[in-house]
């Protein structure tokens, strides 16, 4: 396995390094304001649409 | 047999001892390996968890504030890691090879009293290694992906941007603002965005995300 840039530690090993941002996240939970809109719903729709011809791709 | 394994080891305890017999009975699976694989940065939680089946090892792991990874092949532990880092664990190329197919725990700490599922860079270390089974324990949780050979067939170009789309929508329907979540999400938001991207990406990728009590 090649091991990408982002991956690399000081030593050019592999780095399995937990990138989520959890330490150091505010204390207060994130306000929930958003709409989620028909246009959402349609974008997520047409990735989901790609997804599924690239998995029935991929299975010939 | 397995040689030179007591280099890993303090002399002259009874737990190196113990170590030592237990070490000489794991016959390595794989082409090449003498021995044991553990890190240079062993410790005494790496000796203890040496000969320890998976629940034992997860349960050793679970309360330790850096990570730890044991890893099985054909029920044989072939390596135990740690960097000595709370989020981190390292691998070289050659340690890279041997994970196919592989089952690999390690623990996440729990950050805020939460327990900590998959970073989206575990399932793509999983994807990467060609792991059979990937877990992390956190707290009382077990988190387990187990990849159906779907999952190994997204582009490796594609992947991260799959992933991210996945991740993107659950942040919108669980009502956060896209556009300021990272910055203004608590731990437990980011664990709740987390979970629900990998139980939608499993509808189609089919990793078999479960979760059960250690």
């Amino acid at each position: 396995m090649k091991i990408p840039k982002e991956n690399q530690n000081e030593k050019g090993e592999y780095s399995l390094k937990d990138d989520e941002g959890l330490k150091g996240s505010p204390k207060k939970s994130a306000p929930k304001d958003y709409q989620y809109t028909k246009k959402d719903e349609e974008e997520y729709q047409a990735f989901l649409d790609k997804i599924k011809k690239e998995i029935k791709k991929g299975l010939k | 047999m397995a040689r030179g394994s007591s280099q890993y080891f303090s002399s002259g305890s009874a737990r190196s001892e113990i170590s030592n017999r237990a070490i000489a009975d794991v016959k390595s699976p794989i082409k090449g390996l003498g021995k044991l694989i553990r890190s240079k940065s062993a410790d005494s939680v790496s000796s203890e968890l040496v000969s320890k089946n998976l629940t034992d090892s997860e349960r050793t792991i679970v309360s330790q504030s850096n990570e730890y990874a044991t890893i099985y092949k054909d029920g044989v532990q072939i390596m135990i890691k740690t960097s000595g880092k709370p989020d981190a664990v390292d691998f070289t190329a050659k340690e890279l090879k041997a994970l196919k197919g592989a089952t690999f725990t390690h623990n996440h700490p729990m950050v805020d009293g939460q327990d900590i599922p998959f970073s989206r860079a575990d399932l793509g270390f999983a994807r990467g290694t060609g792991l059979a089974e990937i877990r992390a324990v956190s707290g009382n949780t077990v988190f387990s992906i187990k990849p159906s050979p779907e999952f190994f067939k997204i582009p490796k170009g594609k992947f991260n941007d799959i992933l991210n789309g996945f991740r993107d929508e659950q942040i919108k329907r669980l009502g956060f603002n896209p556009k300021t979540f990272n910055e203004k999400s608590d731990v437990a938001d980011k664990v709740r965005v987390l979970d629900a991207t990998f139980t939608e990406f499993d509808k189609f990728y089919k990793i078999n995300y479960t979760k059960s009590t250690l």
